[in-house]
């Protein structure tokens, strides 16, 4: 057996790799608070689209808290430090949540104006205006029903996706043809947190009688803040059952990101008129990601304007009505003044 | 009205056909040139994509595998293919984490397929060890769907990360064979020279494209470490049926971004081959 072949067949024997998983894989990275902190400091640093849009200096915001975050520090003082750090973005898309001694700590960083803001009351818009013609669909994301026997009522819950209601917004055609003979049509999109782009693409598909642009997207792609990818176009072709009377559409300041994309969108018709709030002006895609301690987070890695070029990040769609509900709507069984509003300009 | 067979007949019938096919067979070596062959696996992931999570997570899985040999005059050409999907032949992955109060998950699936060609290098002890050098085209496909938040295959959220991997490998290959019945081999690749596809700057929402040209780019010896490597006990039950029982070892490591992704899976197999023709 000659030298070479004794050692070929030695590496090759040898070779194995079971046991070796840490060399091959990186042993874990440290969980220490000045590690966890400068992660997900990194971390926005390195895709974070936003900070322009937001006016943030995000190095001078490390230059404030990190001098605070200490080795000896308890988690619970390093979520708070962290929570303070991305309450500075005012992004609805950035959100932080921590388990900490069996006990969940989380919040999201929308406008302090969200707090204050009043909310759909579902259950009485079902009581007072859609009473007995009520119906659901889309495994339950739709309600929909007849107002004063002749004004379609479209109330979207979300425009996201989970198991129990995959693909429900293929049934938004049936809930169409279920009312053939309305006048117009009033679409609810208030409390809307949105969701994903295939269910806005799949639900705008009713109202556009031709294929038009309706948004455009840029996604951070490198380490600079105003890195960039080119500019991608999202388009809305029609398909299906096509409704093209008049539509009121009402939003909120709980309208938020595919929901605002929805908004936008709809803006572009003719036959549209928006009624009620300003939306939340999230417009960004959500990224979530994971701390190597297991805390969660999420970023908004893209900017989106609308199909004018012009970006309402930050800022919300407006409405060409405005309504605020005020706080005593939930507080009593007033009426909907928003959905009055709508209800009156369909009845013209 | 037929008379129905058992099973255990159509096996002795084929057993029997398979013997009277390979009867001019008389050694575990090269005169029956084709061999097709099937691999029932037991499979460990671990996987590292710093792009997606720092975390590792791993899992097992049970894939398929199966492929082609021809086995020529002092050469050899193989195909083999295997791959697994979680929810249908292997478990979701799982990260190496202590307390996970959200049940976070990866569903995944990967496929590889690996053509070697590899030709007579040498043979040692009075021909019982034979070695040969080659090549591989080494592929791999690993499509991973971060659910960080928990949920199904069908939840909104978490990212998307893939890797689609062409490497060509210089292989070698050894074979000792301990009698007319029974032989060792192993063999071994290493990329020399890798396309890498992946996706952009950040790992993929619902909301980003999902593939661009832009994604591959052309990686040379030492930019992406890896190897595929097998050490293999083979057994003839006949002349044309051959039982193996196989450890094999796939690492790869690159980095995109200065973000580095690595994976080693460990597959423990038990492959059965059938030879035929001259």
């Amino acid at each position: 057996m000659t030298r070479s072949c004794k050692t070929l067949l030695f590496v090759l024997l040898l070779f194995p790799s079971a046991g070796c998983t840490d060399l091959l894989l990186g042993s874990k990275p440290s969980t220490s608070p000045t590690a966890i902190f400068d992660e997900i400091w990194h971390d926005f640093d390195a895709r974070y689209a936003l900070f322009d849009v937001h006016n943030v200096n995000w190095d001078s915001l490390y230059q404030v808290y990190r001098p605070h975050v200490t080795d000896q520090m308890e988690d619970s003082i390093l979520a708070k430090t962290i929570d303070t750090l991305l309450r500075n973005l005012h992004d609805p898309h950035v959100s932080f949540s921590a388990k900490i001694n069996d006990k969940y700590f989380g919040s999201s960083y929308g406008e302090p104006y969200l707090d204050s803001a009043v909310g759909l009351n579902r259950p009485k818009v079902s009581s007072f205006y859609l009473k007995n013609t009520v119906r659901l669909a889309g495994y339950g994301q739709i309600t929909y029903g007849i107002i004063n026997d002749s004004i379609g009522y479209i109330y979207l819950h979300t425009f996201n996706e989970s198991s129990q209601s995959y693909h429900w917004a293929d049934q938004f055609g049936s809930v169409l043809d279920s009312l053939p003979s309305v006048k117009g049509l009033i679409i609810d999109i208030r409390s809307n947190g949105g969701g994903t782009q295939d269910n806005f693409v799949s639900i705008s598909s009713h109202f556009f009688t031709k294929t038009q642009d309706v948004l455009f997207e840029k996604v951070r792609n490198g380490a600079k803040h105003d890195d960039f990818s080119t500019v991608g176009v999202i388009n809305i072709s029609p398909s299906g059952k096509i409704f093209i009377k008049p539509i009121v559409l009402i939003t909120d300041r709980f309208t938020v990101s595919a929901a605002e994309w929805f908004t936008l969108a709809m803006r572009a018709l003719p036959n549209v008129t928006i009624v009620g709030d300003t939306t939340s002006g999230a417009f960004s895609a959500r990224l979530d990601r994971e701390l190597v301690n297991g805390w969660l987070y999420s970023m908004s890695i893209e900017k989106v304007t609308d199909a004018k070029g012009i970006s309402h990040e930050g800022i919300g769609v407006p409405p060409d009505i405005t309504i605020h509900l005020t706080p005593q709507y939930n507080a009593s069984y007033g009426k909907d003044t928003t959905l009055d509003k709508a209800i009156e300009i369909l009845s013209k | 009205m037929a008379k129905k067979r058992s099973p255990a007949a159509y096996i002795s019938f084929l057993l029997i056909l398979l013997s009277a096919i390979s009867t001019k067979a008389q050694d575990l070596d090269t005169i029956l040139r084709h061999r097709l062959f099937f691999d029932d696996i037991f499979n460990h992931v671990d996987s590292r994509d710093e792009q997606a999570s720092p975390l590792l997570y791993f899992g097992n899985g049970n894939p398929i595998g199966f492929g082609y040999v021809y086995t020529g005059r002092g050469y050899r050409h193989s195909l083999r293919l295997s791959f697994s999907a979680s929810e249908v032949n292997a478990n979701v992955l799982k990260p190496d984490l202590q307390d996970d109060a959200v049940g976070r998950k990866v569903f995944f699936t990967n496929g590889f397929l690996t053509y070697t060609y590899e030709h007579d290098w040498g043979e040692a002890m009075e021909g019982k060890l034979r070695y040969f050098l080659g090549a591989a085209l080494d592929n791999v496909a690993f499509l991973r769907d971060y659910k960080y938040r928990g949920g199904d295959i069908y939840s909104s959220g978490g990212g998307v990360a893939w890797e689609e991997l062409n490497m060509l490998s210089a292989a070698v290959r050894a074979e000792y064979n301990l009698n007319g019945s029974e032989r060792i081999y192993t063999e071994l690749f290493l990329p020399v020279i890798s396309l890498v596809g992946r996706p952009g700057y950040n790992v993929l929402n619902t909301n980003s494209s999902v593939i661009a040209w832009s994604n591959f780019h052309i990686v040379l010896l030492g930019g992406l470490i890896g190897w595929n490597y097998s050490l293999a006990f083979e057994q003839k039950l006949w002349d044309a049926l051959l039982l193996s029982a196989s450890y094999r070892s796939r690492y790869y490591r690159y980095s995109w971004y200065g973000w580095t992704t690595s994976v080693l899976l460990q597959d423990v197999a038990l492959e059965l081959t059938w030879r035929f023709g001259l």
